[in-house]
């Protein structure tokens, strides 16, 4: 049988030899199933497209009736006017951003030959949606329906999330949650750098909210949207880069 | 070879003692063999087609390899259909994962011995 010349490992090459052959192997068979730019991408396009929910209108908060939301919307937040609205775009969002990876991911891997392990990246996604729907419940029931010293003894934690919840911020750390798996399953350190980003433009956001004593006008009708806004064009670059440097290595 | 013959050697391992060329199996050690479960191990499901491109390799030859393995319990060959295309896809097993690195640790431990014994047998005039 013939055999042509082969960039296989050589079972006559040395350890050193066969081991720079295994991982060459695996760096490229890597590199043909990365696809995360899509995602990064996917996600920083659905954050700036919900930009508009986060703006608040002229009108003082005081002066506005209390909102009775349904449970379903919990992702939008309290604080915002457009808490429902935010809260039913995120649902919708956010289960229509991990369905749509995960069909992207198995397209690729038909069209590549190689197909990536995506199930726990969908699983995380899902699950964090619903967990971002029923944390604020929770978080407050903790907060204001328990004994003192259990609400006193969790309020380090209640607090702080849930002032990510009232700002309609909690779908960014269900996207985080989701890039973080996705990162793992890709073993890509340069999908882990732009998460890690990401997250601590989220993280820093929400630091500066809860530790500003605002005073009253401090806050304008678009200082919500810019919280919201800032970690996008982290996942819009990050994907750009991805995308443009997976052209290169390919072509 | 049987998948018992294949356990075996991947329980021999360069960690259970002995020389580290006891941890090698002849099964996973070829060197198509060996790029086969490097590839397969990298993802969830390989096409047959990826494997012949990457290893640049004859189909004939490449599946008498994929045979070798299966018989071994290394991966599972599972056939389907891509619309009209026939597609075959190779998914390395949990043997397979353990094979592969015994195998790994197995060449790691030969080339740290290697340069061991390359360091201690230089002579000392080398190094003035």
């Amino acid at each position: 049988m013939s055999e042509r010349p082969s960039t296989a490992p050589n079972s006559k090459d040395t350890p050193g030899e066969l081991l720079a052959s295994v991982d060459a192997l695996r760096r490229r068979t890597r590199v043909a199933r990365h696809a995360y730019w899509l995602p990064l991408v996917l996600f920083g396009l659905l954050m700036a497209v919900a930009a508009p929910l986060y703006v608040e209108s002229v009108e003082s908060p005081a002066l506005r009736a209390n909102q009775d939301n349904p449970a379903l919307t919990g992702l939008g937040g309290d604080f915002l006017e457009r808490s429902a609205a935010l809260g039913w775009y995120w649902l919708a969002a956010l289960i229509g951003g991990y369905l749509l990876s995960l069909y992207w991911y198995r397209w690729h891997g038909t069209r590549v030959g190689v197909q990536t392990p995506t199930r726990a990246y969908v699983i995380a996604g899902i699950a964090g949606t619903l967990i971002g729907i029923v944390l604020p419940i929770a978080l407050r029931f903790l907060l204001l329906n328990t004994a003192t010293v259990v609400s006193n003894g969790t309020s380090w934690a209640t607090m702080p999330l849930l002032g990510i919840s009232n700002r309609g911020m909690l779908p960014h750390l269900v996207i985080a949650v989701g890039l973080l798996v996705l990162a793992r399953l890709e073993r890509s350190r340069g999908l882990t750098a732009v998460v890690v980003c990401y997250v601590a433009a989220v993280v820093l956001v929400n630091i500066y909210f809860e530790t500003t004593d605002f005073a009253p006008g401090d806050l304008s009708r678009f200082s919500f949207l810019l919280a919201a806004l800032l970690p996008a064009p982290i996942l819009l670059v990050g994907g750009t880069i991805a995308l443009v440097a997976r052209n290169r290595k390919t072509s | 070879m049987s998948s018992a013959d294949g356990a075996n050697e991947a329980a021999t391992g360069p960690g259970n003692g002995g020389h580290p060329t006891n941890g090698l199996s002849d099964t996973v050690h070829q060197r198509n063999r060996l790029g086969i479960l490097t590839i397969a191990a990298e993802a969830e499901r390989v096409e047959v087609a990826y494997l012949r491109d990457a290893l640049e390799l004859t189909a004939g030859n490449l599946s008498r390899h994929l045979a070798v393995l299966e018989e071994a319990d290394l991966i599972q060959i599972e056939r389907g259909y891509h619309g009209r295309r026939p597609k075959t896809w190779i998914r390395i097993t949990q043997q397979g994962q353990t094979a592969l690195t015994a195998e790994i640790n197995a060449l790691r431990e030969l080339l740290h011995r290697h340069q061991r014994l390359g360091s201690a047998s230089r002579p000392n005039g080398h190094e003035q």
